[in-house]
């Protein structure tokens, strides 16, 4: 289709009108439509770029500022701003350096621009259609301080350029069809008469010779039409002369007897097209005339001949004729040898070959035969290694076959010799054996063979064996010999190395610790070496042609596994071994092991199988005794509580044992996982920094670190200590990685250091407190006796009593101190907390104020507690202000009780928490929470959230104290803005209920003139408390060391009333001198004092009930009660 | 080439060029890499506490930047306004700026982050707070701004802030709850609030307050410095502590002698600074001395 188009608008005139109309057309267009578009795109071109620049410039004047501050926000803001413009593409402020401040692609902040001029000076960089590039330097007081840059798109204006462009193509496209067609109806018009000629030579060429151009006219068609009808005429006249001619020469051709063949001369002096064949030569090679005289004559020749071919070309274009032989390749196939006898002829001065082509293909045959056996039996004697020869007895002439050449080493070529001289080649033992053989088979006509060595071996052959027999003539009688040569020097060594193999397997069996025998078909020995009848202590005679299951000196069942194992490799014919026992006279069970194997026939059966036992006894105790050990190794590593694996060079995990397969479940060994993927959850991709394996596996030495392994969305924490497995050289081969978890011991360290510093700081506490109570004693105690004697009128009075208020209000402070340091001296009662609690409630809604509410929800059937009610009190009133102080305006505290039982496992889970039953105070506020840091520390003395002045910082350390001292513990739970929760647990009573009720205290009295053994070693309180008890009116016997109270006992003749003394002092505790006293003074009434009960007091810090006990510092009215108590109390 | 393949071309070259017209070129848009085009020297920034608004620091700080630049080796400086006075801190706390112009109390801020002083700028009895008034006020004693806005540029300001609010605290008034304290960002921002009458005083200190009588007259003249604080150290120069020390040495040496030459002069009086003094962290204790009392008795600076 596009041959014949092209054929038309290339071939012919109307073709190429059409063609020349359409460019004409086509150009004017293009020029037209171009010139339109480029004006079109210059004018939105300028218009963008004026845009862009004043766009630009507004957002460097806005932007200069910004930038000089290099406010970021700022600038980017002035950039989002500018997405109003729907063509801007992007925009952007930058410092003087060029790095991007601010950009509406934010991901570019931070780079730098690469392109800005060097000078601030406004520039366009693109002035494309898709983009106009402008930049314009910000300028702040004529200093440069950035640039601001906007790019902006022309997809609106571009859009409308282009369809211009696209209509104006239609419109052109459309001019060319148009010109084309006007074109086709001019050329048809002006090229029609040519067409007619056109047709007349097409109507010859379809046989019609005798069709003539019937055009008229004096036009150029009509010329042409004429001359080409006279030279029509004229070709018709001469090719009917032809055509006699060549009748008369096929005639000749065809008759010929061999194949003809006439061809051409070709310029290289090859066989050029064939002129003329005759019907024997298409026929002979299977062609029709037709298909022959396409063909070359190298075509038909076969290539094998090719050479030949062109060395007859040769003599024959030399000599003008030749005759060779070649083969001719027929239609199907067949190579066909002919014998060519070719002359060169000139005919119309052209030089042709002339060629007679003979079938010599039967004579081809003959010949072939007749090599062929030839070269048989040459073959066959190489491959046998055997030459025959011809001795002619009365010419003495010897012929050799070319084998026998080879065997001898002779070169074919040379001549062969005679009898005598043929002996020299043997050496001398062999030639005279030759020559008796020759001799007498020359005689009696008798055959012989000898083997014979040859004086000069060559290489490959030393030994032959001659054979040779009598050769007769036509009378009968012995004409000489004939006979064959054969190379045995193989088969000679072959047999020499077969003897002494045998001789070497003979010893080393013979020889053998190992037990050897071997077995037939049946199973029975057909030999046994001497170490299998000296380990049985049997004759051979009794074993050969025995079986295993018949007569053995194994045991009947070691017997039958063997009988089992021959049987199989018998049947499979593949070694098998296996371990029998075999018990010995010493009554010890012997192992060994039987290793056997099948032995084949030529013909690839097994013919029979042979055994080799060994003894492996000690072999067999020893992978028992480490069997023993690796279970004990391997029990002991699955059950030490820490994990255990070998990891190789590469860091993959070999072995695991139980507990690392216990920490890490999913990991399995047996696949070699890489440790540092296998062990992490998310996995890593690389080693772990801190990773002593490592280090093991590079330097060979045991490096212990600890890791935060992250573990099913948790860290664990493991100790890790690698040591090197080393091989014989000291190639560290493996690392052994010892893994400990650590992370619960982690946060029981974490804990202990928590309880250590709290217990550090209340020690510190109640130290402070004890001493500083004394001197509150002493302050308080003076200031009271001055204002006793000073007249309350006085304005002295006024100072004192401040005073006196201050000093109490430091004893409250460190009331507290001591409480939170557990030394506190509290008088523990069994009460019903919710009791005590409601007792509280009114002052607390008092303490909170209006603005929170207090919910109270006591528990049924509270378990009853053994505390001070006191310190309920300071509970409460501390956890209450807290919650006060947590709730901004209006708010809730909730109080709530309830019994808890805790177990074993609850409190493994739950860090804090200590197994039993407790009453459970919570107090809970929907306050505004604390966070994590805040509870950390909340339970420190003088740690505080509040203001200064607002709280003293001892509440929650108070709190804490208290419920230490009472064997409980303290839980908070508190999140910043979700309020706070206090749960304190407080254990049950377990013994019997006391409703003992506190006696109502009686009045203060003074004395009546009772002893009074007052004992104290803080020398200003013992004069105080002195001075105080002088004025009850009670007779005070001082001692300030409890030796000097003993001393002052013994000696005071009278009766001693009561003891009062301190309780921690350095020589003796005020118990202990109590009990002292007693043995001596049985009715004495005792009463303690002190600013805390040291250990020295009973049950951690507890008075016993009973005990009378005074705290310091105390007032003279409070010292007046509590002797009067003591004095008066009747024991139980 | 044959005649035919000659006309093939030329209509092929034709029919390509018609639809070819609607291409548009493709433009190539800004360049960008991780460094400057040019990275000869390295440039540092010097960021000065906004003293004025940004174009107004330009104006009487980048003839100092020039000077620097045309006499420094190796090193290039470029100046960096601030928006305002957080900004300014929120800069240095970041580290971003490798020389600093701060006020005392920003030094000491400063050094906590690891800048160090290499000079002063101006004279120490010129550092020291001035409060202004309208004069068509009648205030005559401080206490008669009771109940009063009184404007600051920021609660850091040491001169502008924290010595105005001390001295009206040794004067009776509880800054906290007597008057109400606005902090405008600027020290123009603090006396144009006076003179538009947004607060009733401004404080501030020497060189802006001569800065705003030599560009506003008009606006000055109705205003008038009625009480002055004592002084105290005036403000730093630092340099971050990662900068190499020739670099501090060359700026610190350059700035100390530039007001034995008419060229300096010329800087340093468009500046309203006397002379720059070589100065080190030692010299800024005394400002740590009184941000201390001043925290005692009055507030915490860093919490307003």
């Amino acid at each position: 289709m596009l041959k014949t188009m092209s054929r038309f608008l290339f071939g012919t005139l109307r073709g190429r009108l059409i063609i020349g109309v359409a460019v004409v057309h086509a150009v004017m267009m293009s020029l037209f439509i171009g010139d339109l578009t480029i004006r079109q795109r210059a004018m939105l071109m300028n218009r963008q770029i004026e845009e862009a620049t004043a766009l630009t410039q507004a957002l460097a004047t806005s932007a200069g500022e910004w930038i000089a501050t290099d406010d970021i926000s700022g600038l980017q803001e002035l950039v989002d701003a500018q997405r109003r413009y729907p063509e801007v593409l992007f925009a952007i402020l930058a410092d003087n350096e060029g790095r991007v401040l601010a950009d509406s692609d934010k991901s570019r902040q931070g780079l730098y621009m690469t392109d800005l001029p060097r000078v601030a000076r406004q520039s366009v960089f693109s002035r494309t259609p898709s983009l106009v590039d402008v930049a314009v330097p910000a300028m702040i007081g004529g200093h440069h301080v950035g640039w601001a840059r906007v790019g902006i798109g022309q997809k609106v204006a571009g859009e409308k350029l282009a369809k211009i462009t696209r209509n104006g193509v239609a419109y052109a496209l459309a001019a060319i069809f148009i010109g084309s067609l006007i074109a086709w109806f001019i050329g048809r018009r002006i090229t029609r008469r040519l067409y007619a000629v056109q047709d007349t030579i097409k109507a010859i060429r379809s046989g019609n010779r005798a069709v003539r151009s019937s055009i008229t006219g004096v036009d150029e068609p009509a010329v042409i039409a004429r001359e080409f009808n006279s030279m029509l005429d004229a070709l018709e006249e001469r090719n009917t002369e032809l055509c006699a001619r060549e009748e008369k020469y096929r005639a000749l051709i065809e008759s010929a007897n061999d194949a003809v063949f006439i061809h051409e001369i070709k310029e290289d002096g090859m066989p050029g097209p064939f002129i003329e064949v005759n019907e024997l030569a298409y026929k002979r090679l299977g062609y029709s005339r037709e298909e022959l005289a396409m063909l070359s004559p190298m075509e038909l020749d076969d290539p094998c001949y090719r050479n030949r071919i062109q060395d007859a070309m040769e003599r024959l274009l030399k000599d003008g004729h030749a005759v060779f032989e070649t083969a001719q390749i027929a239609k199907d196939g067949r190579s066909i040898p002919v014998e060519v006898s070719t002359r060169v002829i000139e005919v119309r001065g052209k030089r042709l070959l002339f060629s007679l082509v003979r079938d010599i293909t039967e004579r081809k045959k003959a010949e072939e035969s007749l090599r062929q056996r030839d070269a048989e039996l040459n073959e066959s004697q190489r491959l046998a290694h055997i030459g025959s020869w011809d001795w002619d007895a009365l010419n003495d002439t010897i012929w050799w076959s070319d084998e026998y050449y080879r065997i001898y080493g002779i070169h074919p070529k040379q001549p062969s010799p005679n009898y005598v001289e043929h002996l020299k080649v043997y050496t001398p033992e062999s030639s005279q054996r030759l020559d008796v053989a020759v001799k007498r088979a020359m005689e009696t006509g008798e055959p012989y063979e000898v083997d014979l060595e040859l004086a000069r071996p060559i290489p490959g052959t030393q030994w032959i064996v001659a054979r040779g027999e009598a050769k007769r003539d036509a009378s009968g009688k012995i004409c000489g010999l004939r006979g064959t040569a054969q190379n045995i020097t193989e088969r000679k060594r072959a047999d020499d190395a077969f003897f002494e193999a045998q001789r070497v397997f003979r010893t080393l069996v013979e020889n053998s610790p190992d037990i050897i025998a071997r077995y037939d078909r049946d199973c029975r020995r057909t030999y046994v070496n001497p170490a299998y009848l000296k380990t049985a202590q049997i004759r051979q005679n009794e074993l050969l042609a025995t079986s295993p299951i018949h007569r053995s000196p194994l045991p009947a069942a070691s017997a039958t596994i063997l009988q089992n194992l021959l049987r199989r490799v018998l049947d499979s014919g593949v070694a098998e071994t296996v371990d029998v026992i075999w018990p010995k006279a010493d009554n010890l069970d012997y192992w060994y092991n039987i290793y056997a194997f099948p032995e084949f026939d030529r013909e690839g059966q097994v013919v029979s199988v042979m055994t080799v036992s060994r003894d492996i006894t000690d072999r067999k105790r020893a992978v028992g005794a480490l069997e023993t050990s690796e279970a004990k190794m391997r029990s002991i590593m699955d059950n030490i509580g820490i994990g255990v694996s070998l990891i190789s060079p590469k860091m993959e995990i070999l072995e695991m044992n139980q507990q690392m397969r216990k920490w890490f479940p999913a990991v399995d060994p047996s696949q070699h996982p890489i440790c540092y993927r296998a062990l992490n959850d998310p996995p890593r991709e690389a080693v772990c920094d801190y990773c002593p394996t490592c280090k093991t596996l590079q330097d060979g030495l045991v490096h212990e670190d600890t890791s935060q392994t992250p573990q099913a969305g948790a860290i664990r924490n493991y100790r890790i200590v690698s040591s090197p497995v080393l091989s014989a050289s000291g190639e560290v081969t493996a690392a052994t990685e010892i893994v400990e978890d650590i992370t619960e011991k982690l946060e029981l360290e974490s804990q202990f250091r928590q309880a250590q510093k709290m217990e550090s700081v209340g020690r510190l506490a109640g130290g402070v407190a004890h001493d500083f109570n004394n001197m509150l004693s002493v302050i308080l105690g003076h200031t009271e006796m001055l204002l006793d004697s000073v007249d309350p009128a006085q304005s002295i009075h006024v100072d004192l009593s401040e005073i006196r208020n201050a000093a109490r209000r430091s004893a409250d402070i460190t009331r507290q101190l001591l409480a939170f340091a557990r030394k506190q001296t509290i008088s523990p009662r069994i009460i019903d907390l919710n009791e005590t609690i409601e007792g509280m409630l009114k002052m607390l809604r008092r303490l909170i104020g209006e603005d929170i509410d207090i919910a109270w929800m006591p528990a049924r059937g509270l378990w009853p507690v053994k505390v001070d009610p006191g310190q309920i009190d300071q509970i409460l009133a501390n956890l209450a202000i807290n919650a006060r102080d947590a709730i901004a305006g209006t708010g809730k505290v909730t109080i709530e009780t309830e019994n808890a039982v805790f177990d074993e496992a609850y409190c493994a889970d739950h860090t804090g928490f200590v197994p039993g039953e407790y009453v459970t105070l919570a107090v809970s506020d929907d306050g505004c929470g604390m966070e994590k840091d805040v509870l950390s520390n909340i339970f420190e003395p003088f740690f505080t959230t509040k203001g200064v002045g607002e709280g003293t910082g001892l509440g929650l350390s108070t709190v804490y104290g208290i419920v230490k001292q009472n064997n409980g513990f303290i839980n908070v739970y508190s999140e910043p803005g979700k309020g706070s929760t206090f749960k304190i647990y407080i254990p049950q009573f377990q013994g019997q209920s006391d409703a003992e009720q506190m006696k109502a205290l009686r009045e203060p009295t003074k004395g009546a003139g009772e002893t009074v053994l007052l004992v104290e070693d803080e020398l200003s309180v013992l004069k105080l408390n002195q001075r105080l008890l002088e004025r009850l009116r009670y007779k005070v016997l001082p001692a300030s060391t409890p030796h000097e109270a003993i001393r002052l006992a013994e000696e005071h003749a009278g009766q001693i009333d009561l003891l009062i003394t301190d309780v921690v002092m350095p020589e003796m505790n005020g118990l202990d001198l109590a009990k002292q006293l007693l043995s001596t003074h049985p009715n004495l009434k005792q009463l303690f004092m002190s600013g805390y009960t040291a250990n020295a007091i009973t049950h951690r810090n507890v008075l016993k009930e009973g005990v009378h006990f005074i705290h310091k510092p105390f007032s003279t009215q409070d010292l007046a009660i509590k002797v009067r108590e003591a004095l008066t109390h009747q024991e139980d | 080439m044959n005649r035919r393949g000659m006309i093939v071309a030329a209509l092929v070259l034709l029919l390509g060029v018609l639809p070819g017209c609607s291409r548009e070129p493709e433009g190539r848009g800004p360049q960008f890499g991780t460094k400057p085009s040019s990275p000869g020297i390295p440039v540092y920034h010097l960021a000065v506490h906004p003293l004025h608004n940004p174009t107004k620091l330009m104006q009487a700080y980048q003839p100092l930047i020039d000077y620097l630049n045309n006499r420094l080796q190796d090193a290039c400086l470029s100046l960096e306004a601030s928006r305002d006075y957080a900004h300014f801190e929120e800069k240095y706390r970041a580290r971003k700026p490798e020389f600093l112009l701060p006020n005392p109390w920003q030094t000491l801020q400063a050094m906590k982050v690891g800048y160090r002083v290499i000079a002063t700028a101006g004279e120490p009895h010129d550092f020291k707070g001035i409060i202004v008034v309208r004069k068509d006020s009648n205030f005559s004693h401080p206490a008669d701004l009771k109940g009063k806005a009184v404007s600051y540029p920021s609660p850091t300001a040491l001169a502008a802030c924290i010595m105005p609010q001390y001295f009206l605290h040794n004067h009776g008034i509880n800054i906290n709850t007597d008057i109400e304290n606005r902090y405008v960002g600027s020290q123009e921002s603090s006396i144009m609030n006076v003179y538009l009458k947004l607060t009733a005083a401004g404080a501030t200190w020497p060189p802006p307050w001569r800065a705003f009588q030599k560009e506003h007259p008009r606006e000055a003249a109705e205003l008038t410095v009625i009480w002055e604080t004592e002084w105290l150290v005036n403000n730093s120069v630092m340099v971050r502590d990662d900068i190499p020390a020739q670099v501090g040495e060359q700026v610190r040496a350059l700035l100390v002698e530039l007001n034995g030459i008419t060229e300096g002069k010329s800087i340093l009086s468009g500046m309203e600074t006397s002379r720059f003094i070589s100065a080190s962290d030692e010299d800024y204790d005394v400002v740590r001395q009184y941000i201390s009392r001043f925290e005692r008795e009055v507030r915490p600076v860093e919490e307003q």
